[in-house]
């Protein structure tokens, strides 16, 4: 930790950390603020908590967050169990194929995605985004979580071959219960991901019952006219569940983050 | 209970071998130890016993049957390791019952076993605190539990005690001990510890660089180094190793030092054939501060240093251009610098090779020969 002995140094740090969140902290205070402005808090927030899709909205937004979430640990955690303890052969290649897929902006990969989708028939279905957003966030989950089960000792697996456990018995019996910080991170990343995503839901899903909650705002917009107000209140709610998500695994997800940095 | 063969065990890493065709046989209930230094390849060894590490060539016979294919579990082998390699997330009864669970022993037995193991190694108080709230000796107690819960035929050990202080190692050697005696198990114990090795085992197997260098009981690899290494590196303080070579009945060294050739080397040792003397620290001492001796040779040398370890003082002098360690008995001060009359009990000598180490001529044979005493 740093520590500062005289009154004078103490300030100063605090005076320099409040003013670099300040950029991060100023576009939410802003957005906050302006959910209060127009018509007022009442206003704002009755119109958009009154739309009669937004439970459906949410509904949505949650059971594709929820099967991203589970996907995408399922798939890091074997994955990167798979590179940091496991004898493969060429092993390296496919980890270095993985992280090239992190370099790929997802803007440019809309229209082979977009194909793929269709070709395998799931256009307009949960699978449609589930996949996608998966396979967008798996390369850095694995990236992190690889690097985390690295720093588990590898005694453990000896041991836990020794008392007769196999491979995936050991995965699951003795890795995964460890991965504890690193999971908080992949929960919320994944969740981050899914839930936030504006564009995929927009394009492989054309039934509106089906749509998302990051498109809640759009329905403030009209050919004749925007209400900014309630766009802004209705991205304050779209926000809120992840702050919530975050907020409480946020100590798991600094260990998750800073495990392995030092031994 | 099992018996236990290496038959010219080859470990090899891509074109690099550090495992050279060793073979070794240890008998049912034997405690043996794999002493020598870092990479000599004694954790490969029993790492390639325990089915952990694939093995290029040659078997590992257990109980007569070939068991190179099968699984660790299936060997029926139990091991401690040096960073006690206990499971975090679980408690102790947990850690020592969690090899039962998996092979579904009914629940009733697994406490059975494990309130057993726990009386043993005294662990009843322990058994619901996880690792993290255990101390270093007590982490250890458990890995030696968990071994000892399954009752397998062979328990190996890949230097348990490395990670603890000197105070707690000496009582765990005894634990180990102890154990030995009452589960009256196989065992095979890697240590770099000589003091361990000699200490715990029944014989003693010493390694360098992938070989077996020799194997004896603790009393043979001391008294009867069968190479230079060995010489050196068993006994503590080392053994006084001087490289000099024979000029007719003496061995002159760098510097102008000469000692007269032990008797039992005359005949083995031509003339001008290069050699190292070796002699224990108990075998060289100031003048009157040893055993007696029957034909002490006696030089006036410097002392370099002295330790004082209360009922004896090391002592470290110059001799041979080499720097000499004599065990000093009912110890007088000594200064840095003085000069000493320093005796050298010549029968107790052991004569290397100059050039490979090989043993030439040793005082246990020349007390089994009967060979007079070495003159002055």
């Amino acid at each position: 930790m740093l520590e500062f002995r005289t009154p004078a140094g103490r300030i100063a740090f605090q005076v320099l950390v409040t003013l670099l969140i300040v950029p991060f902290l100023y576009p939410l205070v802003v957005m906050v603020m302006t959910s209060f402005k127009g018509q007022g808090f009442v206003a704002n927030y009755s119109a958009v908590l009154g739309q009669p899709l937004l439970p459906r909205f949410f509904v949505n937004s949650t059971i594709i967050s929820v099967a991203v979430v589970a996907l995408t640990y399922v798939c890091t955690m074997m994955a990167a169990f798979a590179f940091a303890k496991l004898r493969i052969p060429w092993k390296n290649l496919m980890f270095y194929v993985l992280l090239a897929a992190l370099t790929l902006p997802p803007a440019v990969l809309m229209v082979p995605l977009f194909t793929t989708v269709l070709k395998l028939g799931l256009f307009d279905t949960y699978w449609a985004v589930i996949l996608p957003l998966t396979a967008l966030a798996v390369p850095f989950t694995v990236l992190l979580a690889r690097t985390y089960v690295i720093g588990l000792p590898d005694e453990l697996l000896d041991a836990a071959k020794i008392d007769g456990a196999t491979t995936f018995q050991a995965f699951v019996m003795i890795i995964l219960p460890l991965c504890g910080p690193i999971t908080a991170v992949i929960v919320v990343w994944s969740m981050l991901a899914a839930w936030n995503e504006y564009m995929i839901p927009l394009l492989f899903m054309q039934d509106p019952a089906k749509q998302v909650i990051t498109q809640l705002p759009s329905y403030f917009l009209s050919e004749y006219g925007s209400d900014e107000t309630k766009i802004i209140t209705a991205s304050v709610i779209t926000s809120l569940p992840i702050i919530i998500v975050y907020l409480f695994l946020q100590r798991f997800i600094e260990r998750g983050l800073t495990a392995g940095a030092v031994k | 209970m099992a018996t236990l063969a290496l038959r010219g065990l080859i470990k090899s890493y891509g074109p690099v071998d550090v495992v050279h065709g060793i073979d070794l046989e240890v008998a049912d209930r034997e405690f043996i130890a794999l002493v020598g230094p870092s990479g000599c390849g004694k954790s490969t060894t029993l790492r390639m016993i325990a089915g952990l590490e694939d093995i290029s060539g040659g078997a590992v016979e257990i109980d007569d049957e070939v068991v190179n294919d099968r699984t660790p579990r299936e060997r029926n082998v139990a091991m401690v390791f040096q960073s006690y390699a206990l499971y975090p997330h679980m408690t102790v009864r947990q850690n020592m019952s969690f090899s039962m669970r998996l092979a579904k022993v009914p629940r009733a037995e697994i406490e059975r076993h494990v309130e057993e193991a726990a009386r043993v190694l005294q662990l009843g108080p322990l058994l619901d605190r996880r690792p993290s709230e255990l101390s270093g000796g007590q982490r250890q107690r458990v890995a030696m539990g968990r071994a000892i819960v399954r009752k397998p035929s062979l328990f190996l050990f890949d230097e348990p005690l490395s990670n603890l202080d000197a105070k707690l190692r000496a009582e765990m050697r005894a634990e180990i001990k102890r154990l030995h005696a009452a589960v009256e198990s196989t065992m095979v114990y890697v240590t770099h510890d000589q003091i361990e090795a000699m200490t715990l085992a029944d014989r003693i197997v010493i390694m360098r660089d992938g070989h077996i260098e020799q194997t004896g009981t603790p009393e043979q690899v001391f008294n009867a180094p069968q190479s230079r290494f060995v010489a050196g590196f068993i006994g503590s303080p080392t053994m006084n190793l001087l490289d000099g070579t024979v000029r007719g009945n003496d061995i002159e060294f760098p510097g102008g030092d000469s000692l007269p050739l032990p008797a039992h080397a005359r005949g083995v040792a031509a003339d001008g054939r290069g050699v190292c003397l070796g002699l224990r620290p108990d075998n060289v001492f100031p003048d009157g501060h040893g055993l007696d001796v029957l034909a002490p040779v006696v030089r006036e040398v410097p002392v370099l240093m002295t330790e004082p370890l209360g009922n004896e003082t090391l002592v470290s002098f110059d001799f041979a251009g080499s720097q000499c360690i004599a065990r000093m008995l009912r110890p007088r001060p000594l200064r840095a610098g003085a000069s000493v009359a320093m005796t050298f009990d010549l029968d107790r000598a052991h004569v290397f090779d100059g050039g490979d180490g090989a043993i030439l001529a040793s005082p246990v044979d020349a007390f089994e020969a009967g060979v007079p005493a070495t003159p002055a």
